[in-house]
């Protein structure tokens, strides 16, 4: 990997698009968003699925 | 009208129940609804704006549980509103220069305890947010 830059290079563009898509999302949901985007440039994808994990749950609705 | 006003405000709290709505409503509202044509377009909008908000993904929570319906249409007008250009555009700049700065770090050969430092940060960091975050919208949700 350290030797193929393209690697590098999509990988960066993958979590720059996770980053962003999830930036994206929390500012409509309401949500961190700058604190959450930060957290999509760190891995992926278990920057997402975590992201998923906490804002879908919360806005489960509740049964009556 | 009383009654009607009564029955409305209960429809209101069983909003936060979301779905199923007709099986989940009391015998007593179930009834009025049959023979109140007014309260039925009430409970007809509700139902719209309901399905409206679980199609943007937005929170149905005890936050919604308030009378004023205005209130649900300012949650929808919210979920339509763009996200500010110059903002994503900032957010991506940042992306780019923080991407840059970690990949100049593990190239430019600072060795190998940066590189286990920068990797334990990308792993452990988003588990460690997550049960913080789970907890902050349970006491949210109380």
């Amino acid at each position: 990997m350290r030797n193929n830059p393209w690697l590098f290079c999509l990988l960066g563009v993958v979590l720059l698009t996770q980053a962003t898509w999830i930036f994206i999302d929390a500012k409509k949901r309401g949500e961190m968003a700058w604190l959450w985007g930060l957290l999509g440039l760190l891995n992926v994808p278990t920057s997402l699925i975590v992201y998923l994990l906490a804002t879908r749950r919360r806005s489960r609705p509740k049964r009556v | 009208m009383e009654q009607c006003e009564r029955i409305r405000r209960e429809l209101n709290e069983c909003f936060v129940g979301m779905s199923p709505w007709d099986e989940s409503l009391p015998e007593d509202l179930r009834n009025h609804l049959a023979g109140c044509a007014g309260c039925r377009e009430y409970f007809r909008e509700l139902r719209e704006i309901g399905v409206r908000l679980a199609e943007m993904g937005q929170r149905v929570d005890s936050a919604i549980r308030v009378p004023e319906r205005a209130y649900f249409e300012t949650l929808i007008d919210r979920a339509k509103m763009p996200v500010p250009i110059l903002e994503l555009l900032a957010f991506i700049g940042a992306g780019i220069g923080i991407l840059t700065g970690i990949a100049v770090a593990f190239r430019s050969g600072y060795g190998f305890p940066v590189e286990v430092f920068l990797g334990l940060i990308a792993v452990l960091l988003p588990l460690l947010i997550l049960p913080v975050s789970l907890k902050e919208g349970i006491d949210r949700e109380e």
